[in-house]
């Protein structure tokens, strides 16, 4: 099992997808900091009081933190939203369509009647699932990192601001240890993200086009999630429904969101793993090669 | 090694492809398999490999059932319709990528393999930038560099010229000189007949043996 994961892994950091991931990473990150210096800049203006009068309170320097303005904790901004849409994407992009590529080809009858379908799949499995916590994981951290370069750092205070609300992940966390709770926050994605990449093993095995591979993931908490929103919406399926909590779980942007409930975000990390591992050993061990 | 298919058959969403098969292969032997495309000479390779199984009946390895004492037989070099690779990689890389897998030969039977089919350890371009030749004969030196006990050769000649149809029959009596129990599926029946030492035509499902 390690050669076969350690031929994995060597293969999945050396898959010219990851350089592509990284680029569009790149991107976000850039336009969070471009974003986040166009902020600083409005704030500059706005926060200088007219000449005799007293400073306005809604220009606190307060909402003006590395903690409050970066990737992780501020959807508003265009970058943010952006990023809260597609990272799905960026989770499966780096590997995701491996295994499918690699059924395609012929390269899989060579590797599993060398080790075995069962060391195949789990060397696979963990191959995709480290390569899209990594992708998601580490935007997130080079994002904060990189608007550290144009946002100041000072801790945010409760009773001035709560920018994550009481049940977030790791709230208490957040307002005395911020730095703790983002590495926390990016630990809990990259899990959220690893998972998130193995719904690539739902791919059916017919499926030709390799782009088709990447978007499951994205399609089944996005579809999934704004269809019973849209039932939610229109009443056909009432609020209190189980179908409804279903909802609020399978909504992209809010798993991969700090201001997710905590729990909830490493349940869905857990269901869908546990999920991914169950279909996946299905796919690639127990059906029939063909 | 000794395989035995008994009373083998492989239906595929209703179609018919192979009809009860009884074979016996043995080491140190080279087997032809001769028939038009669509037979069900691959087929048949397949279920040997393990990559398939059969509808009814079993295939037994030295007494084991394949499939259920044994997911795929212990020691395998397979070349099964189109050589496969990883693109971005050169051919060396290629092959150890496959045989850090199980770590059984190094550096030097990797370039050994190269060399007996004809390829350079050298070379540094891409498998992607290969002509289907040299494809083919990365094929063959992955199926034989960890000088497996069976090796199962599908269509191994094709896109080869007349001197690498010699030079890769050379190899393949070598391997078979060796030990190693060679099977070799072949459309082409007069290089079959110059290689193997047992034919058996293919042909609707059928598997008849043919005098050599």
């Amino acid at each position: 099992m390690r050669k076969a994961l350690k031929a994995e892994l060597w293969k999945a950091f050396h898959d010219p997808m990851l350089l592509l991931t990284a680029l569009c990473c790149l991107l976000i990150v850039a336009a969070n900091v471009w974003n986040c210096a166009a902020e600083m800049a409005d704030w500059a203006r706005s926060s200088r009081p007219p000449e005799g009068a007293a400073p306005d309170i809604r220009y606190s320097t307060e909402g003006y933190s590395l903690f409050v303005l970066s990737l992780p904790y501020y959807p508003q901004l265009f970058s943010a939203h952006v990023f809260n849409y597609i990272w799905p994407l960026l989770a499966a992009i780096p590997y995701g369509t491996s295994y499918m590529q690699e059924r395609r080809t012929g390269v899989f009858n060579q590797v599993v009647s060398r080790i075995g379908r069962k060391k195949y799949f789990f060397a696979k499995y963990i191959a995709v699932f480290v390569t899209g916590g990594v992708a998601v994981s580490l935007t997130e951290l080079t994002a904060v990192l990189a608007d550290a370069m144009v946002v100041p750092y000072w801790r945010v205070h409760i009773s001035l601001m709560e920018t994550l609300h009481n049940g977030a992940f790791l709230s208490t966390l957040y307002y005395t240890h911020p730095w703790l709770h983002l590495l926390c926050w990016c630990g809990a994605l990259f899990l959220i993200g690893g998972s998130t990449a193995c719904l690539t093993f739902f791919a059916w095995t017919g499926l030709r086009l390799r782009a088709l591979t990447v978007v499951i993931p994205f399609a089944i908490y996005f579809v999934t999630g704004t269809v019973i929103g849209r039932l939610i919406a229109s009443g056909l399926i009432p609020r209190s429904s189980l179908l409804s909590k279903v909802a609020n779980v399978l909504f992209v942007v809010q798993v991969g969101h700090s201001s997710y409930p905590g729990l909830w975000s490493l349940a869905v990390a857990g269901v869908v793993t546990a999920v991914t591992l169950i279909a996946g050993y299905i796919q690639v061990v127990k059906n029939e090669l063909d | 090694m000794l395989i035995e298919m008994n009373d083998v058959t492989k239906t595929i969403k209703g179609a018919l492809i192979l009809d009860r098969v009884t074979l016996r292969f043995e080491s140190g032997r080279i087997y032809g398999l001769q028939g038009p495309n669509g037979s069900g000479k691959t087929m048949l390779m397949r279920l040997v490999a393990g990559l398939i199984r059969p509808t009814k009946g079993e295939i037994l390895i030295d007494g084991k059932r394949l499939g259920h004492d044994m997911d795929f037989p212990p020691s395998l070099g397979l070349l099964i319709e189109n050589p496969a690779f990883l693109p971005g990689y050169t051919g060396k890389r290629n092959l150890e990528l496959l045989a850090e897998l199980q770590a059984r030969v190094g550096d030097a039977e990797i370039c050994q393999a190269l060399r007996d089919t004809g390829l350079d350890p050298e070379d540094r371009r891409k498998y992607r930038k290969y002509s289907l030749g040299m494809k083919q004969r990365l094929g063959i030196a992955a199926a034989i560099m960890e000088k497996p006990d069976l090796i199962l050769l599908d269509e191994p000649t094709n896109a080869l010229d007349e001197k690498g149809v010699e030079e890769i029959c050379g190899l393949i009596r070598r391997e078979r000189d060796r030990g190693a129990l060679v099977i070799v599926a072949c459309h082409d029946r007069e290089i079959l007949e110059g290689l193997a030492d047992e034919i058996y035509a293919v042909a609707e499902g059928r598997v008849e043996r043919r005098a050599t």
